[in-house]
């Protein structure tokens, strides 16, 4: 349709526009020109091209922040997308389940200071309550530093994330196998096939574009994951659980490596950019079986 | 018509954005309102109390006046907090510093305002002995109105449970290690740390280190005159590694955060808990059943420092040079160290410098530890108050490694000398 | 089939009930004093006091962290929902040179990290002298909110008949009045979708919050409990006392407006 003036369109879109602009785009920009630098934030910035970047790809902790960040990704696509989905399962084959959906989305509204607060004392060795826990059964034994053990501590982040988020996935399930046409299920369902078949051979393939979104977002919102490792443990212990974002917040914020953060920022957003990309093209790539 | 659009087009992003410019402009044209603002740390429920009173006072005194209080994270304020604040839209009038090189920091910086006239000319000059400001004078001007000194770290014991098992105070660390393996024996945990922020083990250690290599050896590794794995320094290191090897510290020491270290104290999670002097006011909050007492680090044989050396700092108030009610927050000052809320300080177990605080009677605890830092044959600067951040950063770092075992000491200083080197 | 029914309903009640049980707990146990929840952190509470919520509230100062909350979410959320409608409605049914470009600018939002931009973002808000008042987080909250606001928009709109607006300008309406008239009634599913997935993400948000607001007065809710669990991290019955306020309201809205919560962000993921 045509405008009815030439500028109309951009004027609608102008708000939007430098919104986006000054909060988004000239930073991202701004974030790529200082990982050119070596710059402390306060004094005069020292253009050193791209050392940081050659000092990023050798620094171990960095390196080992993305190895964590993807055993965060791969665990917690079990605990939250896997999980997520056989709940919905459950909770779609008959009536009269929502009440369990209502609640076990609960953990997805508040806010990551609340759930970190409660699971460190969970977690806690010396009087939490797995503590209280074990020596009640009379286990006093398996009670170990969980968020202290370098074994433990990025799988108890895993745990908690994924007690936070198997419901916000169940939701989105949920919702994607009501719009399942009911008559191919009773279809089947006559022809004698078993409620576990229909789900696993029928429902989820028909779903196909719901659990790719998902898993989408499981990844690129694990990889930019701060909140809970920052509260729960803060990289530790002994950086055993440091990822990408908090490595670059200490960075910046705490050693005053603004050019260093900045060029770990860059090095980051293009994996997940990249991820999105190879995302998009296999997904056009594919043909779509049955869409709804 | 299109005209028409236009207008109203630029009429609504203009409001828009003027919207949005006027509550920004509208928070930092609060500068001249009639409000000192003063930042600091975590200070305690205690001392929060007697800052009320404080302000309630100079409120009084000088109506239409009032103060803001900002407390944040202790971590926060000491690495971004305090940053942010000052080069913020409503930078404080006064914050709390350490004495040493943060402040010297904060001169170099323009933001510390240089007070020895203000001090002069107000009764803060009556209110204070003379050989107060020793610490906080740089160049000979003086930029800090201190409150306290603090030992940072002394070693805190339940006297109940060393008499009855007839220890008595150890006057060397051979004699506290063996009984430290008295109590291992008997199956409880001898010290209490809580180090997730790496400062707790961090002070402790520290001042073991220049016990065993000495103060000047120590200073010149933390000034970065020689490397953070000199060999003396990886030798001294090996007390740690013991430590973590007999295990005599709690297993979650490098996962507890320094008030969740308190609390085991507390709660006779372990025998001996090493913090400092500020644990006076903590312990009769939070237990005022518990008996406790202190004793200095003892002595290492053989070792090359002051063996009665005391670890300390000075703590207080920089104005900053930028404020433009620099006379007003003097005046704060003036009601804050005034005798009537000096009292109120010696109540809370605190020990202000003032000429009054000595005066009174303060808490017996409190009056030892202040007897200990003004009869001090040496004074040992803490790693992260007396160096730079990034310094006492690393060193702090390889101590948390060598306490939990996760590094040797050899290894773990080596990579501290690695990461410093590299800026 | 129905034999099973009890089964998993038991099942799923356990389950659940695991899942509540942090919850819950930690709600009892803000009726218990320090001891008992150290010692016996399994016994009941004794007397079920309200006095310590109260305590929390008032010397937490958890009010303001409330009004900050809702003041920056409120905002953020109407300026995104204004602007957002404004640029999809532009793209979707206006035909103009840089269209498809421009769109493909608001896309890569969706995709991208706040790593991208953050560090910068904070100095440049430190040269204008931005960081630390009372409507800083605004600006970040609505530049982050914006690219799936539009995409969500554009999509809604999209799918309407063009007729619809062929009529409307037939009838001698401008761009503005078919922009106000026609469509942004339609949208009203869309607004509901949108301003959930807004509300929520500003809500809960942490990392810009921390890095960009020190003043007390002007802290959000996540850093303000931040400050307030370091200020108190060993008076368990307080902190969780302060907790329980600061969650009961969020469950109870929640609950109340389950369906459009629900359907809001699902009807976002799945489009």
């Amino acid at each position: 349709m045509k405008p009815s003036s030439r500028w109309t369109p951009y004027l609608f879109i102008a708000p939007a526009l430098c919104f986006f602009a000054f909060a988004v785009l000239v930073p991202m920009i701004g974030t790529i020109i200082a990982s050119l630098f070596q710059w402390d934030g306060f004094h005069e910035p020292i253009f050193v091209g791209l050392r940081n970047y050659g000092r990023a790809f050798q620094d171990t902790i960095f390196l080992q922040s993305f190895l964590h960040v993807g055993v965060y990704v791969i665990v917690t696509i079990f605990l939250e997308v896997a999980i997520g989905l056989i709940l919905a399962g459950i909770v779609t084959s008959r009536k009269g389940f929502s009440g369990y959906r209502i609640a076990l989305f609960i953990p997805v509204l508040l806010p990551t200071v609340v759930i970190s607060v409660l699971w460190r004392f969970v977690f806690n060795a010396d009087f939490g309550l797995i503590k209280g826990i074990l020596d009640a059964i009379g286990k006093p034994e398996w009670n170990h530093v969980w968020l202290g053990d370098t074994r433990f501590a990025l799988l108890a982040i895993c745990f908690v994330s994924g007690w936070i988020y198997a419901g916000f996935y169940l939701a989105i399930f949920y919702a994607g196998l009501q719009r399942v046409p009911k008559e191919i299920t009773e279809a089947a369902e006559i022809d004698g096939a078993k409620s576990w078949n229909i789900f696993w051979k029928i429902k989820v393939p028909m779903i196909r574009r719901v659990w790719e979104v998902s898993l989408l977002i499981c990844i690129t919102g694990g990889v930019q994951g701060f909140d809970l490792f920052y509260i729960m443990t803060n990289g530790g212990p002994y950086y055993a659980t440091e990822v990408p974002t908090t490595y670059m917040v200490r960075s910046v914020f705490r050693d005053g490596e603004v050019g260093f953060g900045s060029s770990m920022a860059v090095i980051v957003t293009s994996a997940v950019l990249l991820v999105g990309f190879i995302y998009s093209k296999v997904r056009t790539n594919r043909s779509e079986v049955i869409e709804y | 018509m299109g005209k028409n659009i236009l207008k109203k087009f630029a009429l609504c992003v203009a409001l828009l954005f003027c919207a949005i410019t006027l509550a920004a402009c509208g928070s930092s044209s609060d500068n001249a309102d009639k409000v000192i603002r003063i930042a600091a740390g975590n200070v305690g429920e205690g001392a929060q109390k007697v800052w009320n009173a404080a302000i309630a006072k100079f409120s009084a005194e000088n109506p239409g006046w009032t103060v803001e209080f900002n407390t944040q994270d202790d971590d926060i304020y000491e690495t971004v907090g305090l940053q942010n604040l000052l080069s913020g839209g409503n930078p404080p009038d006064a914050y709390f510093e350490w004495a040493g090189s943060r402040t010297a920091m904060h001169v170099a910086n323009g933001e510390a305002a240089d007070i020895t006239k203000s001090i002069a000319e107000s009764s803060l000059k009556d209110l204070f002995p003379t050989t107060a400001f020793n610490t906080t004078t740089i160049d000979g001007k003086v930029y800090m109105l201190p409150t306290g000194s603090d030992v940072t770290n002394v070693i805190w014991y339940d006297t109940d449970l060393f008499a009855k098992n007839g220890f008595t105070v150890p006057k060397s660390w051979d004699e506290l290690m063996s009984i430290c393996a008295k109590l291992k024996s008997a199956k409880q945990t001898c010290f209490s740390i809580g180090n997730k922020d790496y400062w707790v083990a961090g002070n402790l250690f520290g001042h073991i280190y220049s016990r065993i290599i000495g103060e000047d050896l120590y200073h010149q590794i933390m000034s970065r005159e020689k490397p953070m794995n000199s060999p003396e320094l990886v030798k001294a290191f090996q007390v740690v590694a013991d430590l973590n090897k007999n295990g005599y510290i709690n297993a979650s020491a490098n996962t507890i955060a320094d008030q969740e270290g308190y609390t085991l104290f507390f709660k006779n999670g372990a025998a001996m808990l090493p913090i400092g002097s500020w644990l006076v006011g903590i312990a009769a909050e939070q237990a005022p059943k518990k008996n406790i007492d202190w004793f200095n680090l003892p002595a290492f044989t053989g070792g090359a420092g002051d063996q009665n050396s005391v670890l300390g700092v000075t703590t207080g108030y920089v104005v900053n040079a930028k404020s433009k009610k620099i006379d007003m927050t003097i005046k704060f000052f003036e009601s804050f160290f005034s005798d009537e809320i000096t009292t109120q300080w010696v109540a809370e177990g605190s020990a202000p410098l003032t000429k009054s605080a000595s005066a009174g009677t303060p808490n017996p605890a409190t009056a030892k530890l202040q007897e200990l830092l003004t009869n001090a044959s040496k004074l040992v600067a803490p790693p992260d108050t007396g160096y730079q951040l990034k310094v006492a950063d690393a060193l702090n770092v390889a101590t948390s490694e060598v306490m939990g075992g996760a590094k040797t000491p050899q290894d773990a200083l080596d990579a501290a000398e690695a990461k410093l080197a590299k800026k | 089939m129905k034999r099973y029914n009890w089964l998993i309903h038991v099942g799923l009640a356990i389950y659940s009930i695991f899942f509540a049980a942090p919850l819950i707990w930690m709600a009892l146990s803000a009726f218990k004093g320090n001891d008992e929840i150290f010692d016996k952190p399994f016994s009941s509470p004794h007397n079920y006091n309200l006095k310590v919520f109260i305590d929390a509230w008032n010397i937490g100062g958890l009010s303001k962290y409330f009004l900050n909350s809702a003041l920056i979410t409120g905002i953020s959320t109407a300026l995104v929902l204004i602007s957002a409608s404004l640029a999809a409605f532009a793209f979707s049914r206006f035909a103009f040179k840089g269209n498809k470009q421009l769109l493909m600018v608001f896309m890569i939002g969706l995709l991208l990290p706040i790593q991208a931009y953050f560090i910068s973002q904070n100095k440049i808000f430190e040269y204008l002298n931005l960081k630390d008042h009372r409507l800083t987080l605004v600006i970040p909250y609505v530049g982050l909110g914006i690219p799936l606001a539009t995409w969500l928009f554009k999509a809604y709109l999209d799918s309407l008949p063009k007729e619809l607006f062929e009529a409307a300008r037939v009838d001698g309406g401008s761009d503005f009045t078919m922009y106000r008239y026609v469509a942004a009634p339609l949208l009203k599913p869309g607004i509901a979708t949108v301003a959930v997935f807004n509300a929520l993400g500003t809500w809960n948000e942490f990392l810009l919050a921390m890095i960009y607001i020190q003043n007390e007065s002007y802290k959000t809710i996540p850093v303000g409990l931040l400050t307030f669990s370091t200020r108190y991290s060993t008076d368990y019955q307080m902190l969780f006392a302060a907790l329980t306020v600061i969650t009961i309201p969020m469950i109870i809205i929640y609950i109340a407006f389950n369906r459009q919560i629900v359907a809001g962000l699902t009807e976002g993921s799945l489009k």
